[in-house]
């Protein structure tokens, strides 16, 4: 080969290394937090035929399915102004198309695992009952990952991931409209099973959904990205 | 006989191909001469000529493999088109496979292969440019090597669970840049420009705190700039170091430019980044979608820049059509809409005629 295709395959070789090194340097430190979730808040989808993979897919706690969710009340005009929307402008009809139009940002988002906040979401919209959802729930969000560290200090409970916001006009049942954020997705919402973890889950994939949590799944997140470290069947999986 | 100009310049192989087409046409129009008693040359002549002529092509045809005949060219455009469509095929070919296997497969041999087959294909490439000169097979070699290396990054973000990042643009970049410049890709040359489009408008886009995954599609503005300095650059000698890559920068760079207007124009509140009042904004791309086409053009004759020419004319009656719908389809009924299109687009007729008929006369 001359020069020209080792500088492609130079190109190849430094940015596998500078991948693999970013891995060696997120699973290094100190963790940035350790969650054990269940089935609950990591899907497992049914197999596929064109794709061997296998990801769990992230649950967060009924953001999308319910209304005007009371667990993001929080994502209030102040917090979008603080994470960077324009909210300057007056909430009239005039700059309603505006307001609609406005691009997501990027932010962080607090995960919280089955905090006060999704306790007091459960009490309001199910009456206590556990439905079986996700107890993962969007609790808070900012640009200052160590502002809001600082304010959700449990690392066992609480996860601070980068995360996608947008803002929505919310029309109240008299009609006012309010200016609110919305935490659509946390990037990532997949986390790869490794080889060496597929052969506890694999049995699952083609038997029905139980009523309860099939299998417990302890996530690391390091200083950057998430991996699984662990996973376990729960009661009569095992 | 050797392959150089008049003036013992060495051929590009485009001048090659040039001169080949030079000698079918003269000829045929000798054959015509001869028929009609016009000219008639001599058997010592015709067999002098006739000798030139053949180790001309002779020597074109061993250094640059020109199309010898009407027939030959036709089958290297089929050649062409086919190389793309392979190329595609074989690409998807290549990312479906790894999916399906990839999960029978550690981690460790997730990123063996998925390094390797990239590395391979280069030494595929490399072989291919060696022993065919009209670098038909390397380009498709070369575009499937570039999708094992998008699959690569991006199956290593898969495994590693990492955030996306705009930053993977870059590689991808570099990689089809340093494929075209190396080997005279085209494809490869337009594909790595266009990626480090994407790259600066999503750094922008991030610094700015959008979500860049969909700003990058999504506000286009920062592209018209930077589609005007790739534009630019068709001027200096990176682009012109290679046969027919000003061309290439002068396309992507005027897609760049043009592209993003329709949008702008039509949709200003979406797609805009609002620096200037809706209004202004609204007028600035209207004008821009007229003016800056019908300036593309006029270079473009002036310079003898067919592409220029021919995208531009294209981009002008997409974008005419489109403001025509924007400003009147809610204002008039259906039927003298189109009716209003069709007497523009004769209007266009007498116009580009009387045109035709000034640059004849001239």
């Amino acid at each position: 080969m001359k020069g020209r295709g080792w500088i492609a395959a130079g190109i190849v070789l430094v940015s596998n290394l500078a991948a693999l090194g970013g891995v060696a340097w997120n699973r290094g430190g100190e963790p940035e937090a350790v969650l054990e979730l269940t089935e609950r808040e990591l899907s497992l989808p049914p197999p596929a035929a064109e794709n061997t993979a296998m990801a769990l897919r992230l649950q967060l706690w009924n953001v999308l399915r319910r209304p005007s969710p009371p667990e993001q009340s929080w994502f209030d005009r102040a917090k979008l102004e603080a994470i960077g929307f324009d909210c300057s402008r007056p909430l009239d009809e005039a700059n309603l198309p505006r307001y609609r139009a406005t691009p997501p940002r990027r932010t962080y988002a607090v995960l919280e695992y089955s905090g006060q906040a999704w306790e007091g979401g459960r009490q309001s919209l199910a009456g206590g009952a556990d439905d079986g959802s996700s107890r993962l729930m969007v609790v808070d969000a900012g640009n200052d990952r160590a502002a809001l560290r600082a304010r959700w200090p449990d690392r066992h409970r609480a996860v601070i991931v980068p995360a996608v916001a947008v803002l929505w006009v919310e029309q109240k049942p008299d009609g006012t409209k309010v200016l609110r954020g919305r935490i659509p997705f946390v990037q990532p919402m997949e986390l790869n099973v490794p080889h060496a973890h597929r052969a506890v889950l694999a049995p699952l994939q083609a038997r029905a959904v139980a009523a309860g949590p099939r299998y417990r799944v302890k996530v690391v997140w390091g200083r950057r990205d998430p991996w699984i470290e662990e996973v376990s069947l729960l009661g009569n999986e095992r | 006989m050797t392959a150089t100009d008049d003036a013992g310049k060495a051929l590009t192989r485009q001048e090659a191909q040039a001169r080949a087409a030079q000698v079918r046409a003269f000829e045929r129009e000798v054959r015509e001469l001869e028929q009609d008693g016009v000219l008639v040359l001599g058997p010592d002549q015709r067999s002098r000529v006739s000798r030139y002529h053949d180790e001309l092509l002779g020597a074109l045809s061993d250094r640059f493999d020109v199309d010898r005949s009407e027939g030959q060219r036709q089958m290297s455009l089929g050649m062409r088109i086919a190389s793309l469509l392979g190329a595609l095929a074989l690409s998807a070919g290549l990312v479906l496979f790894f999916y399906r296997i990839w999960g029978l497969l550690g981690t460790a041999a997730q990123v063996a292969v998925l390094a390797g087959v990239p590395l391979l294909l280069l030494a595929a490439v490399e072989l291919a440019a060696r022993r065919e000169k009209t670098l038909y097979l390397a380009s498709v070699l070369a575009l499937l090597a570039g999708a094992a290396f998008v699959l690569d990054l991006g199956a290593l973000g898969a495994i590693f669970n990492m955030a996306p990042s705009p930053w993977v643009l870059l590689p991808w970049s570099a990689f089809a840049l340093t494929l075209a410049y190396g080997y005279g890709l085209r494809l490869m040359l337009a594909a790595g420009l266009l990626l480090a489009l994407g790259l600066l408008n999503a750094l922008l886009a991030a610094w700015t705190g959008l979500e860049w995954a969909e700003a990058m599609v999504a506000r286009p503005e920062p592209l018209i700039l930077l589609g005007g300095l790739v534009f630019a650059g068709s001027f200096t000698r990176l682009a012109s170091s290679r046969e027919r890559f000003p061309e290439v920068w002068r396309l992507v760079g005027m897609a760049a430019v043009l592209l993003p207007i329709p949008f702008l124009s039509v949709w200003t509140l979406v797609f805009s980044y609002h620096l200037l009042p809706e209004t202004v904004l609204h007028a600035l791309y209207d004008s821009c979608g007229f003016l800056l086409p019908v300036l593309a053009i006029w270079a473009g004759i002036r310079r003898g820049w067919p592409e220029v020419v021919r995208a531009a004319t294209g981009f002008l009656v997409v974008f005419a059509y489109a403001k025509c719908f924007d400003w009147w389809w809610e204002l008039m009924p259906r039927y003298l809409f189109f009716l209003l299109l069709g007497g523009l687009a004769i209007a266009a007729i007498v116009l580009l005629g009387r045109l035709r008929r000034r640059m004849k006369a001239a």
